[in-house]
């Protein structure tokens, strides 16, 4: 059976660093951090927690340019999908015809619907008055599709629609899911990506799960600290991210400008734990994805990790990494220092970021990582000044509540 | 509550619920053809008007009366409708 070559052709992105992926990418290089103190602006919502740290949108997309028919089915992720999307489309050049066509399909993720949606919902549905009664479209704003139904009903896009809703997994799934489709025939283009809106609710629960860091409340751009002998967990972020999947057919025919080629992708589940995944599960899935793109271990130039910063977490990644790349000197680094943990957004927005690494030959380091801990297997990080590399084959590495793992392979394309 | 306090109203809700320009709303005017609202505006419409005049409309006689809306005059008429049939307490109205 025929399988198409996958390329990637465009992204867009909302981050903490700002709207579009100039800033953000911007913000990385120079090594810059976005995390910030929320204590006085959300402190009375985090419910008696330690975390007072957030990385926020520095600036929010202006929804009023969404006609109303749209917006008014949009919470605040929903939005910032939207524009991601949008300006990914827009990146890629991809025609106004194609965008119509039912050879154009989304996969795009969040971690829930619009948390602020449902607060809204329950303010009205815990009220006894007659008069409390909901918008008609606040479901559609809550259900947990509500980013790739969205994005597709107000770009009008008419191919298949998946949404994934496997919180910090979710974005690489859902690349995951495009690459697949793609591969197979079944679609030409594919928009996937993921977004996460800010909420209490959200910083409550990771604080609570113990997952939060709250050691650097006076000192937020110090945390999260991946990898780090003194990191105390991670730090949630908002954003979107989201990126044109493309067969090289379709690509080549109108001449799209190529950042990448997408050759390996698996994901698979740990059951042996709700929080965290187990080495064992992060190999398996690395060796599934590299076995997927066909490529031995020395052939990946560069490893974009999940590192969230979380003691645990941290620990199976650097291990499994340790198992399959032993013996091979393999540059690593997470970017969650800088972003923090933009959750269903993360993996769209570091595999946009590395694709840049991989464009540029630059390499940029793990924010906060200061001493290694040497608690984990030791791996070549990236040094704090930046790597210059050739980069021709990167993994994107992610993983989320539930056990899930998730990890890309994307290499620079050659005809 | 005379005639032209309720199409006062009503225009109220079209320019603030539905982000409608005044100029484009007349008595005349379609709702769903002119002022390009749809199903999920109706139902919109129906919680903002319960719960400004605080009268519930129901499931069965109110929904034929809903769906054979057609103008902006046509809803402000059943309204009148609701006001003069006592189901509606004018002192209590949100306005």
């Amino acid at each position: 059976m025929k399988q198409n070559r996958v390329l990637i052709t465009g992204y867009g992105a909302v981050s903490p660093f700002g709207i579009g992926t100039d800033k953000m990418l911007a913000g990385l290089f120079s090594g810059r951090s976005c995390v910030v103190n929320i204590k006085e602006e959300l402190g009375g919502k985090l419910a008696n927690g330690n975390c007072f740290v957030a990385a926020p949108l520095s600036e929010t997309p202006d929804a009023s340019q969404i006609p109303r028919k749209y917006r008014r089915n949009m919470g605040p992720l929903a939005e910032y999908a939207y524009r991601a999307a949008a300006d990914a489309l827009v990146h890629a050049a991809v025609p106004k015809e194609k965008i119509g066509s039912a050879e154009l399909g989304v996969a795009f993720s969040s971690s829930l619907g619009s948390a602020a949606a449902l607060e809204e919902v329950f303010k009205v549905y815990l009220d006894d008055s007659p008069q409390a009664i909901p918008q008609a479209t606040s479901f559609f704003k809550i259900m947990s599709h509500t980013c790739s139904a969205n994005v597709a009903h107000a770009l009008g896009i008419r191919g298949v629609n998946y949404s994934v809703n496997s919180t910090c997994a979710s974005s690489t799934q859902a690349i995951g899911i495009g690459y697949e489709q793609l591969k197979h025939g079944r679609q030409e283009i594919m928009i996937c990506g993921g977004s996460e809106e800010m909420h209490p609710m959200v910083v409550s629960i990771f604080d609570l799960l113990q997952a939060a860091s709250w050691k650097y409340n006076d000192h937020p751009t110090q945390t999260p600290r991946p990898f780090d002998s003194k990191r105390d967990g991670t730090v949630c972020g908002a954003g979107a991210g989201a990126l044109i999947l493309e067969t090289e057919e379709s690509a080549c025919q109108r001449g799209a400008k190529i950042f990448g080629e997408i050759v390996g992708y698996y994901s698979n589940l740990d059951p042996t734990s709700m929080a965290q995944s187990s080495k064992e599960s992060i190999v398996l899935c690395l060796r599934g994805a590299l076995d997927d793109a066909g490529v031995e271990p020395k052939q990946i130039d560069y490893i974009n990790a999940h590192a969230t910063a979380t003691v645990a977490g941290d620990i199976s990644e650097a291990a499994a990494i340790a198992e399959v790349f032993a013996g091979l000197q393999v540059p690593v680094s997470s970017l969650k220092g800088h972003m923090g943990h933009t959750l269903a957004a993360s993996g769209a927005l570091e595999t946009i970021a590395s694709l840049e690494m991989m464009r540029s030959g630059r390499l940029i380091p793990t924010l906060n990582l200061e001493i290694p801990d040497p608690e984990l297997p030791a791996l070549f990080h990236v040094p704090a000044a930046g790597l210059v590399k050739k980069v021709n084959h990167f993994i994107k590495n992610s993983f989320a509540f539930g056990g899930i793992n998730a990890v890309l392979i994307v290499k620079e394309y050659t005809k | 509550m005379n005639q032209e306090k309720i199409y006062e109203f009503v225009v109220g809700i079209f320019v603030e619920l539905f982000e409608l320009d005044v100029k484009n709303i007349r008595p005349d005017a379609t709702i769903f053809d002119e002022l390009g609202l749809d199903s999920l505006d109706m139902v919109d419409l129906v919680i903002e008007m319960q719960s400004k005049f605080g009268f519930k409309i129901g499931r069965m006689d109110d929904e034929e009366k809903l769906r054979a809306i057609r103008t902006i005059k046509d809803l402000c008429l059943l309204i009148e409708e609701k006001i003069k049939s006592g189901e509606v307490d004018i002192s209590k109205i949100k306005i």
